[in-house]
């Protein structure tokens, strides 16, 4: 199409372009603006979105399809970045890549019963002890994080994982501010439960 | 029990939502309020356990090297859909200019010659295809190949489709030889592959074909580029996928003039 469309015209004007792109020969040679654009806004935050699709996913061989599933969306979708916060904008893909990867995959565990939005601490539970919730290991709060409902766990992550604030955790998940607050309340809630209460240990 | 609303302004308090004012109030609130106390101090206790304990996962080095290497690939469509004319006889002009004649290019090359060069050409193939991506643009339609090395080299490589002949295009790569970036076409036969480096010409006339621990090597020139053909096919096949390109491209460059 290139080549052979050319027309007679072609010739004359490609001695001139030839000169021009002698010269512009040594910048062709390192990699173009796209991929500068592509290694500027993706590549920092590769390691907020494995972080985020690792907890999502729970291991790391479904971590690294998501991050991968994410990036080459990010890449398509690079001409519409309009500037800002990249690691908001690329994590917000993340997310939805792994969201659409657990729906495929593993649609059981996207399934919520209860009422998510009910913040109601139950009446009569134990208090958790502050002294029980210190002793927590690493092996127990992974366990406990990974087995809350997916939209209290991406929350969780999100704030103190990825150490994103509530504005940009609820631009991310597109719900409302109070929405981050009371769902990071009930993981939080869930966690306390889950190591500060004495039958627990 | 402290009540939800109380639950999110302590956390919101410890998460440093809270602007000076509201720290101010919730501080007040906290002394007079021992439920409140208590769940502050169960929220700061998670969190510092958490930070303790939790170890934030980093992307292992393997993906790191595999979305960078993304970047690259998606020029070339790119290119093909949305090339504005100057860009398209730009690309023409290169390839209607073909190989001849000095250029930046050349003069960016070291010599390496002979033997060396071939085991280093050999190299740079295995790990092509180790690395299971032996491209950095996977395309069989060379009018996608070409604009993406035209992209990238002052001088790109000739390109021609010998898919009729049983030697299907399959992409482009680039390789560092001795210091210089350069380009390497890679077609497909059957279920190998041929890498086809294209080297400035050096003065020495350089071996016609060689047999390197179990590589076939042929090597030809044209005009002011040498032809670098490696690949684990027969010999035989890759003396007459040689003859093919050579043929293929002569005709193209007396089609373009």
């Amino acid at each position: 199409m290139l080549a052979e469309s050319l027309p007679e015209d072609g010739k004359v004007a490609a001695a001139e372009l030839r000169h021009q792109d002698l010269r512009n020969g040594l910048s062709l040679l390192t990699k173009s603006p796209s991929d500068q654009h592509f290694a500027a806004v993706v590549m920092p935050h590769l390691d907020d979105a494995y972080a985020l699709a690792h907890w999502l996913a729970g291991n790391s061989a479904d971590a690294e399809d998501i991050v991968q599933e994410a990036c080459l969306r990010a890449l398509r979708g690079l001409d519409r970045y309009a500037g800002g916060n990249a690691r908001a904008w690329l994590l917000t893909i993340t997310r939805n890549a792994a969201f659409t990867w657990l729906a495929r995959n593993r649609p059981k565990a996207l399934v919520v019963t209860e009422d998510i939005e009910a913040l109601a601490p139950a009446d009569g539970a134990p208090t958790p002890e502050v002294a029980l919730i210190e002793k927590a290991n690493a092996a127990a709060i992974e366990l406990a994080i990974g087995a809350l409902p997916p939209p209290f766990k991406e929350t969780l992550v999100l704030r103190d994982i990825n150490g994103l604030s509530y504005h940009e955790i609820a631009d991310i998940i597109g719900v409302p501010l109070g929405t981050v607050m009371s769902r990071l309340a009930r993981a939080r809630g869930l966690l306390m439960a889950d190591f500060g209460s004495p039958e627990a240990k | 029990m402290s009540t939800g609303n109380e639950i999110l302004l302590t956390q919101a308090a410890i998460d440093g939502e809270l602007d000076a004012a509201g720290m101010l109030d919730f501080e007040n609130r906290l002394a007079g309020n021992a439920s409140l106390a208590a769940e502050y101090g169960r929220l700061k206790t998670l969190r510092e356990v958490m930070r303790r304990e939790l170890v934030k996962p980093v992307a292992p080095p393997a993906l790191r090297q595999r979305i960078a290497a993304m970047a690259a690939p998606s020029i070339a469509p790119r290119v093909a859909r949305a090339a504005p004319p100057w860009q398209a006889m730009a690309a023409s002009a290169i390839l209607a200019a073909g190989l001849g004649g000095a250029s930046t290019w050349v003069a960016l090359q070291p010599t390496i010659q002979g033997t060396n060069l071939a085991d280093t050409l050999i190299a740079d193939h295995k790990r092509g295809l180790l690395s299971g991506q032996p491209f950095d643009v996977a395309s069989s339609d060379r009018h996608t190949v070409k604009p993406w090395f035209a992209t990238r080299f002052a001088l790109a490589p000739k390109v021609v489709d010998l898919a009729a002949q049983g030697f299907p295009l399959a992409g482009g790569r680039i390789d560092v030889i001795a210091g210089a970036p350069s380009p390497v076409l890679i077609y497909r036969h059957n279920e190998h592959f041929i890498s086809l480096t294209a080297l400035p010409a050096q003065t020495a006339s350089p071996p016609q074909a060689l047999v390197i621990e179990g590589y076939s090597v042929q090597v030809w020139r044209d005009g002011g580029t040498d032809y670098w053909a490696i690949s684990d096919i027969d010999p035989a096949e890759l003396s007459k996928f040689r003859q093919l390109f050579e043929a293929a491209a002569k005709a193209g460059s007396e089609k373009n003039g």
